[in-house]
This record gives structure tokens, C-alpha cells and sequence, in this order.
């Protein structure tokens, strides 16, 4: 997590090239993580870019001791979540077909053996059977790092009820995925 | 981390820590004053131990996984769209809006998509499927899921009643002076000569009929002197955007060019320099979030040589804005 007042300050005097460093470094894992998260690359795109407008237009009234990268995250986590429940409501009343979430352009994909497609699907199936918010504690845990604390500051909850999501993820992800002999 | 760890006892009735606990123990997170009566527990408890180590080696797993996952996906660098809402706050604040208003349309959609969904068809969207067995849980989750699907529903109602509420609000609607995006074409503007000490072209409408392509001018200089002169060109672009745009030629190559712009009733104020081009040529744009903000008068100071600028353009018409009456006699 990076506290620099510095940043936060230059972009709170709209700076832009302080907002270009910024979307230069965070893109990249903001935009993994809400893939991750829905499933959906183009989404994910979407997602990103209102994550970082979003950046722009709140950071105004942010306070000075700004944990800003938990705080993008926590917007970009919002944005994830809510476009989730969204298309499980379409689910629900019949807009959308369950059984085709995917996006799963394999072109798009950095050619390899064949079973890292199969794995990406497994994955990505594992995770959209799983509640949302465990899924987002599981990415941000083991996707990108994050320890407990941190997932508590992005997701504004404690530190415990991170420590029991995540490992309602990982029980979760072992019997589906059953990736452990142990399981 | 401190408080809230729970031990919970096996089948021997030993107590040990439960699966969160161990899971946090060997992933190295903060366990904060529990740290050391627990890892006490664990280096003796065999039983504690062949847990951890299951959990370290899904957690491998996971990780590989997901970094798998993600790894070398390509995605399209941001910066360069968002580089334009960087630069110009109106156009950030503009797209958040259009977001804003995108899902507001979506939400109502899906709102009225479930209100229009019969309880039959819900309470057989939550009912097992044919041929599973009906339990007694099932059966009770069904019956107790009406009130919950009632009240669902009031919820629903309600909120598209604020939705639309809140999309009659003028305020809170997009700016969208061109209506439709795709089948606008914007109408000639009008513009009248004003008095001026100094000569100045006068200028004729003419309609611009294509609406896309690249900035093409609405109005023409009737006279045949090639003097300074600015028009209003917008593009399809422009008028999706809710953007301004002005052209203008005949000036000095590699001069500064600054447009004088007067809105409403305040006095007239200079926009920010602009290069001319080594055909003469210069564009200046910037975007209109409301009728307001649509200039009564425009024209062009060439910085370089105060002598020359160009015509004033009045009556300037914005799709369905048409400007205030100019302060200019």
C-alpha cells in the first residue's frame, strides 16, 4: 500500500501528470483484479477507466492521510461488486443466459499449453460460484497480495471477518476445484 | 489482529485453533497477541500441523492459479482515454454523468424486468428443479420466500418511482443539446455584423449538411480578401461530446491566437493561446455543460499583431441552445 501525501496532494491540485503516473501504475493490476473479479475483459476495461474517473473526480474530498491505493481498490471493488449483482439479477429474470459468462477469447490469451486455458476456465467458474465479496477477499489475498489488514481497509470491514472470508474462499475453492489431495 | 479467535474443540474434546486461525498462522498474517499461544498449539499439535499443511499447499495452488490467471493478459493502456478527461474536468465530469445515466437506465430496465415477472415464475425460479426431491427445508424456503419476494417487489417499485423521479430532474439529466447522437444535424448558425470601428468580414450561413466527418465550417466569408476569419465547424464528435468548436483561417502562420469569448451577462474573457498553423489555420473547442455556457460572442485576437483579428460571431446556436443577446451593440 503506498501513503505518499505527496501524490495524494498533487492530484488533489489536479495535477495530470500526477494522474497519468498514477493510472500508469496502477492500470495494469486494477484491471487484472476486476477481470479476475467479473470474468469479463471488456468489462474489466469499463470498470477500470470509471475506477480511475471516479479517482479523479472524488479525490477532491478525500482527507489528507489518504490510504490511496486501498482506496481505488475499495472503488474498483464497488464497481466489481455491483456490475456482479447486476448481472445476477439479469440472471434471475431471465436477461441473460447463465450458462455463457465468459469471455473466455482464447486468442486473446498468451498462447500455451492447452490446460492453461482449461485452468483459466476452471478458475474462473470457481470464483463466480463463490459470494462476491469472499471472491474479492481470495484475489486480493493471493492475486495481489494483500495481507488481511489491507483487505479490511479496501473492503471497510475488520480484519476477522476478512480472516473468516478468506478462508470460506480457500474451503470453498478446495471442494470445487479440489485442488488440494487433502480436500 | 487481536480478539474474536475461536478454538473449537475436536472429537477427542481438545480444543484447537479453528481453520481461519491456522490458515491466517500460515499465510504469516498478524494474529496480534494471540500470536504465541497459538503457534505454541501448533508446533505440538500433529493434528494442527497436517492442517496447516494441507492449507499451504491450496494456498500455492490458488496463488499459481490466479497469477496464472491474469498473467501476461494484455490490457490496452487507460491513459490514453482517460488522457482527455485529464486534461478537461468538464469532459470528466460529462462521461461520469453519461456513465451515471447509463446504469440509472440499465437499473430501471432490470427493476421493471422483475416487477413484470409473475410469482409463479419466481417462486419456480426458487423452487428445486423437476425430479430433485422436495424436502421439508425446500418446501419452507418456498413458502417463506412470498413475503420476501413481495417486499422485494415494493422495494423495486419504489426505487424505480425515485429512478424516474430523478431522471424528470432536469439537473440531473446529461446535457445533450443535439438530442439523439447519431441522427442530429446541427442547424446553421446565425450571425450578424456588429458595429466595429475597425473593418471586419461580414459572413453568410450556410448549412453544414453531413454532420461527421472532420470539422467542416457552417458559414463562409462572403468576401473574396483573405482576412482572419473564425467559424463555427463542429464535428460529429464535437456534437456527441457537448463540445464547441471554432475554426479559424487566414491568420499568421506561427502567430498566437487567442479567442475572446463573452457568455451571458458577464464581461468578455480571453481563452487560452493557441498556435496558428503554417496554413493559417487554428482550432480552439472546449465543452458546454448547459445552455448557459454558450458564448453570445466570439472572435479572434491574433496576439503578435493587435491589428488583426476577426469578425465576431453572435447568435451563435449550440444545437437547441441559442446564445443570449450579445452585450456587442
Amino acid at each position: 500500500m503506498v501513503m505518499d501525501v505527496q501524490v495524494v496532494e498533487s492530484l488533489r491540485a489536479r495535477d495530470a501528470q500526477a494522474f497519468r503516473v498514477l493510472i500508469e501504475r496502477l492500470q495494469q493490476p486494477i484491471t487484472g483484479y476486476l477481470h479476475r473479479l467479473v470474468g469479463n475483459r471488456e468489462v474489466a476495461l469499463d470498470l477500470a477507466q470509471d475506477t480511475f474517473l471516479q479517482v479523479y473526480k472524488e479525490i477532491g474530498k478525500t482527507s489528507e492521510d489518504l490510504l490511496l491505493d486501498a482506496w481505488i481498490y475499495r472503488i474498483a471493488t464497488n464497481f466489481g461488486l455491483r456490475y456482479l449483482n447486476r448481472v445476477r439479477l439479469r440472471e434471475f429474470v431471465g436477461l441473460d443466459d447463465p450458462s455463457n459468462p465468459e469471455d473466455f477469447n482464447i486468442s486473446l490469451m498468451v498462447p500455451g499449453p492447452e490446460h492453461q486455458a482449461e485452468t483459466r476456465i476452471l478458475v474462473r467458474e470457481t470464483l463466480l460460484k463463490m459470494k462476491p465479496k469472499d471472491a474479492a477477499c481470495l484475489q486480493l489475498h493471493y492475486g495481489n497480495g494483500f495481507t488481511y489488514e489491507e483487505i479490511a481497509q479496501v473492503l471497510e470491514t475488520t480484519p476477522e471477518a476478512v480472516r473468516k472470508r478468506v478462508v470460506r474462499g480457500v474451503e470453498k475453492f478446495r471442494s470445487l476445484y479440489e485442488v488440494s489431495p487433502q480436500a | 489482529m487481536s480478539g474474536q479467535m475461536q478454538w473449537a474443540p475436536d472429537s477427542d474434546g481438545k480444543v484447537h485453533p479453528d481453520d481461519s486461525i491456522l490458515l491466517a498462522y500460515t499465510r504469516r498474517q498478524s494474529l496480534g497477541k494471540s500470536w504465541p499461544s497459538i503457534h505454541q498449539h501448533i508446533v505440538g499439535c500433529e493434528r494442527c500441523l497436517i492442517r496447516c499443511e494441507g492449507f499451504t499447499v491450496t494456498s500455492q495452488s490458488i496463488t499459481d492459479m490466479l497469477t496464472a490467471y491474469a498473467h501476461k493478459r494484455y490490457y490496452p493502456p487507460l491513459t490514453e482515454r482517460l488522457s482527455e478527461y485529464v486534461e478537461n474536468p468538464a469532459a470528466a465530469d460529462l462521461a461520469h454523468r453519461k456513465r451515471q445515466q447509463e446504469r440509472l437506465r440499465e437499473d430501471l430496465a432490470l427493476g421493471k424486468a422483475v416487477l413484470m415477472l409473475p410469482l409463479s415464475t419466481v417462486l419456480k425460479k426458487l423452487s428445486p428443479a423437476r425430479g430433485e426431491p422436495r424436502n421439508k427445508a425446500m418446501a419452507s424456503v418456498s413458502i417463506f420466500s412470498i413475503p420476501a419476494v413481495v417486499f422485494l417487489a415494493v422495494l423495486l417499485g419504489v426505487f424505480i418511482a425515485l429512478a424516474y423521479s430523478i431522471s424528470s430532474h432536469p439537473g440531473l439529466l446529461p446535457f445533450r443539446p443535439f438530442g439523439g447522437i447519431s441522427t442530429v444535424v446541427s442547424p446553421p448558425s446565425r450571425f450578424t455584423v456588429p458595429a466595429h470601428s475597425t473593418p471586419v468580414p461580414t459572413a453568410t450561413p450556410v448549412a453544414n449538411s453531413t454532420g461527421n466527418g472532420g470539422p467542416t465550417a457552417n458559414v463562409t466569408p462572403t468576401s473574396t480578401t483573405a482576412k482572419p476569419t473564425i467559424t463555427l465547424c463542429m464535428t460529429q464528435a464535437d456534437k456527441n461530446l457537448s463540445r464547441i468548436r471554432f475554426c479559424g483561417v487566414n491568420f499568421i502562420p506561427g502567430d498566437k491566437v487567442e479567442l475572446i469569448i463573452q457568455i451571458g451577462t458577464n464581461p468578455a474573457r480571453a481563452r487560452h493561446q493557441v498556435t496558428v498553423d503554417a496554413q493559417g489555420g487554428f482550432q480552439d473547442f472546449w465543452y458546454i455543460n448547459a445552455c448557459k455556457d454558450v458564448p453570445n460572442s466570439v472572435y479572434a485576437q491574433d496576439m503578435a499583431h493587435a491589428e488583426i483579428f476577426s469578425q465576431v460571431l453572435q447568435n451563435i446556436q449550440f444545437g437547441k441552445c441559442v446564445s443570449q443577446n450579445s452585450v456587442y451593440p
